[in-house]
């Protein structure tokens, strides 16, 4: 006589059918960009107005500082119109005091540039007391002259090197470009994470972080969620990044990240926040709001432009800067970690979420980026948005691409190996990406 | 006098004389095979006959068995027996299929007796030799099966020593780019990489080949049989692109773009996997001795579970589990070769802990295949449901 057994056959199906089914209802997918008109339009007030202390517009807090980096959000990001990128001029430079004898806590941050008063103002020497008492150093007092590429480059030590503490260490921030950061916003985690899978195939499985083989890594930031904005993609969303910027840059403390405490006065207390969660989700809207970069050539340079796309293929310029990510179409980025060699060492992520600037990040976020891991920089836009690399230390995009180094050591290789004429094809193609 | 030799499959044979240059069928894999003329006999034996005063092809006639070996009785295929025909000693492009006995002059009788005597003091030695060396009887329940893989670790540990290296070759020698100019030099490298699954493939078809013809006391393998390793070899990439490619292909694309893996995540994949290995090895099982690739159709393996009864499904299924469980380590060890070398030594452990799994599921299918034929009074002549009836009949005997 035959048995039956229904609760099994179900349970049979229920393990089969059911995770399928699970996930077929949670999958994450795209969504349009949809951004307020109202809360966009509000938000461009908000990024072009120029902060003060005790401004109208922060009736709970002490508006402007008590350090910042300048005073308004378009005074760094300016090129190619409002919300592109920024000169030499803007960046900020940050420290990492490596702990090294015991007696010295380790601690990172950023030296403000600038303060409300003196009292405030934050130096080199807030930083350690064998450095001069300098709050804007500039960056060839830090790198030297001529650039740190390979090859038969001259390099000459900056001024900053011959003082710098073995345990001290010193580099400058760029202010990137935020044309069409609202699409990258809404790229799924799937279509990032989906990447490092395909590089770490290309290479026979082999896992990210490598100083040779250009495979990426997503960061996980320390609740789970992956790190999408940012040099080292120390922020996983728009929101996030907009509030630490507003926080960090200016001064202004925000529901997700209150204003940074200044060296030179760790006793000072906001007397409460300076930008209400609204006002963040204006700015935060005005910044998705931003039209996107165009690729265009000018019908002289549209066969160059076209023929410097295989050549950008050839080199493997392609295999981080992937052109397309996601549902968004020409975005040159893959998002993901890459070490770029010793010549290109930034101290860690300290512009982030963290509320103050001397937290140590290195030890607590141990899977966090390394020195010289840094985030593929989306190209689009990158002919207006000069200079380049992390600290804008390449005038030029072939000074840029010479200087690539380890992971991406290779495709610098076969780009010097080029014919001149194959260069040029490569950097009118990086020309013609270009902001709108 | 008997004559010795042996099939493709491995499997050492033996006939009568008068068998000589006709076909017998293996009891091991069920293939026709030639039964050695008795001049090639002498020949190995450096007796010179009339009929090898002809030059003849090249085959390998080992005159005395170093294993034990099955008697074999002539068959008939179609329409045709395979009785001594009469050939002409300048058609030397013929293999013979008799030796002219009956020609051998009247002065060459001695030689003959010669021969035949050297024979059988052969045989009887090789008896010897045979009762000492088997120290092993068949299996008579499933953990018995256990010690099999354990009898053939030299070649199974040897396998896996060479997937392990074969690994690390092809991380070498991976593309970064997967273009005309990257692949074409590469891909006479992947013959190596068939050979090498299909002599693994071919060492499970023996394994299976052993337990369903009963025996015990050696362990079967393809050796040098370059055919038989191609053929499985090319079997296998058949079997897979019949079928399994498309779960496979499904789990592969689902964890490429599934992001960060949760639990019904990993579930998916890990069922698709199974059902790609599941599939994968009962089409192995299903064409193991067919010659058409058809068999590897779906309603074939279908048809063959329905014949087989639940055992091969339960084989293919726990040999699934083995492949996928391992599997997913050793990618792990592959992700740590490209850091140190030492993680060779951690693939090769993989490789010969799937093996013996592997080995073992195949020889307990064997053997019990053999039980269930040992019932049946005509083999041959059994239908589906005879063979069904029996299966189950033995599923008590062999596993209590």
């Amino acid at each position: 006589m035959k048995r039956s057994y229904p609760a099994l056959a179900f349970a049979a199906v229920l393990l089969i059918f059911g995770p399928v089914a699970w996930r077929v209802l949670s999958w994450e997918r795209s969504r349009p960009l949809a951004v307020d008109s109202n809360l966009a339009k509000a938000g461009e007030v908000l990024f072009m107005h120029e902060w003060q202390v005790n401004d109208p517009l922060c009736p709970n807090g002490d508006g402007l500082g008590p350090v910042f980096n300048a005073k308004s959000c378009v005074a760094c990001h300016h090129q190619g119109g409002p919300g592109g990128g920024g000169g030499l001029d803007n960046n900020v430079t940050t420290f990492h005091v490596v702990k090294d004898d015991g007696a010295t806590p380790e601690r990172e941050g950023i030296i403000h540039s600038f303060a409300i008063d003196d009292e405030h103002l934050e130096t080199l020497k807030h930083v350690h007391p064998a450095l001069p008492a300098v709050s804007r150093p500039p960056l060839s007092d830090i790198l030297g002259v001529a650039g740190r590429g390979r090859g038969d480059v001259l390099v000459v030590e900056g001024r900053l090197a011959a003082l710098l503490p073995n345990n001290v260490r010193l580099s400058q921030r760029n202010t990137p470009a935020l044309f069409g950061i609202g699409l990258l916003d809404l790229i799924p985690d799937q279509a990032i994470i989906a990447n490092e899978r395909q590089q770490r195939l290309r290479f026979g499985m082999a896992s990210g972080g490598t100083d040779k083989l250009p495979i990426g890594r997503v960061h996980r930031l320390a609740d789970g969620r992956i790190g999408r904005f940012g040099w080292k993609a120390q922020t996983a969303n728009l929101a996030d990044f907009v509030q630490a910027a507003c926080a960090s840059e200016l001064g202004l403390g925000n529901p997700a990240q209150t204003q940074p405490t200044s060296l030179a006065q760790l006793n000072y207390k906001p007397r409460g926040l300076d930008l209400t969660q609204m006002q963040c989700d204006e700015i935060t809207a005005f910044v998705a709001g931003l039209p996107r970069p165009k690729e265009q050539a000018s019908p002289e340079t549209a066969a160059r432009a076209h023929a410097g796309k295989a050549v950008f293929n050839k080199v493997g310029c392609a295999d981080c800067h992937t052109p397309n990510l996601g549902q968004v179409q020409g975005v040159y980025s893959d998002l993901l970690l890459h070490r770029m060699g010793q010549d290109l060492q930034g101290n860690s992520n300290s512009y982030g979420a963290q509320p103050t600037p001397t937290t140590p990040r290195t030890s607590s976020d141990p899977t966090g980026p390394l020195a010289d891991e840094w985030r593929t920089p989306p190209l689009w836009g990158v002919a207006n948005s000069a200079p380049y690399m992390h600290d804008g230390r390449a005038p030029t995009l072939e000074d840029a691409i010479t200087m690539h180094g380890g992971q991406a050591t290779g495709s610098a290789e076969r780009f010097a190996q080029l014919s001149i004429a194959e260069k040029e094809q490569l950097i009118v193609f990086l020309r013609s990406l270009q902001a709108p | 006098m008997a004559l010795y030799f042996h099939c493709t499959c491995g499997q050492h044979l033996r006939s009568d004389e008068d068998q000589a240059g006709g076909f017998t069928r293996c009891l091991a894999c069920s293939r026709l095979v030639r039964v050695p003329s008795l001049d090639r006999a002498n020949q190995a034996l450096g007796i010179e006959t009339l009929a090898s005063a002809v030059p003849q092809p090249v085959v390998v006639v080992p005159v005395v068995p170093p294993v034990p070996v099955l008697e074999t009785k002539a068959v008939e295929v179609s329409s045709l027996t395979f009785e001594p025909r009469p050939r002409s000693h300048d058609d030397s492009l013929t293999f013979p299929l008799r030796d002219p006995i009956d020609r051998v002059d009247f002065e060459k009788r001695d030689d003959l007796r010669k021969v035949r005597k050297a024979l059988q003091d052969s045989e009887r030695e090789w008896a010897e030799r045979r009762r000492r060396r088997r120290t092993w009887n068949l299996e008579t329940v499933w953990p018995e099966c256990l010690i099999y893989p354990f009898r053939a670790w030299p070649l199974l540990v040897g396998l896996a020593a060479a997937w392990a290296t074969m690994t690390a070759f092809l991380i070498g020698i991976w593309p970064a780019h997967w273009g005309p100019a990257e692949i074409v030099p590469r891909a006479p490298l992947m013959l190596f990489v068939v050979l090498l699954l299909g002599f693994t493939v071919a060492s499970l078809e023996a394994t299976i080949a052993g337990g369903t013809a009963g025996h015990a006391g050696y362990v079967v393998w393809p050796a040098n049989d370059l055919g038989w390793t191609a053929a499985a070899g090319v079997r296998a990439l058949i079997c897979f692109l019949a079928g399994p490619i498309i779960p496979a292909l499904v789990a592969f694309f689902f964890w490429l773009q599934s992001g960060d893996l949760e639990l019904v995540d990993k579930l998916i994949i890990w069922e698709l996997c199974l059902v790609a290995a599941g599939y994968w090895t009962l089409a192995l099982l299903t064409m193991r001795q067919r010659t058409s690739f058809r068999h590897a159709s779906p309603l074939a393996i279908v048809e063959f579970v329905k014949r087989r009864g639940f055992r091969p499904v339960l084989a293919a299924s726990l040999a699934a589990f083995v492949m996928v469980s391992i599997g997913g380590l050793a990618l792990k060890a592959v992700e740590e070769l490209h850091r140190s070398g030492q993680a060779w030594l951690w693939l090769v452990f993989l490789w010969t802990a799937q093996l013996f799994a592997l080995v073992f599921l195949f020889r307990w299918l064997g053997v019990s295949w053999f039980y269930a034929r040992k019932k049946r009074p005509d083999s041959e002549s059994a239908g589906p449901k005879d063979v069904e009836k029996d299966t189950r009949g033995l599923s008590a005997g062999f596993a209590s």
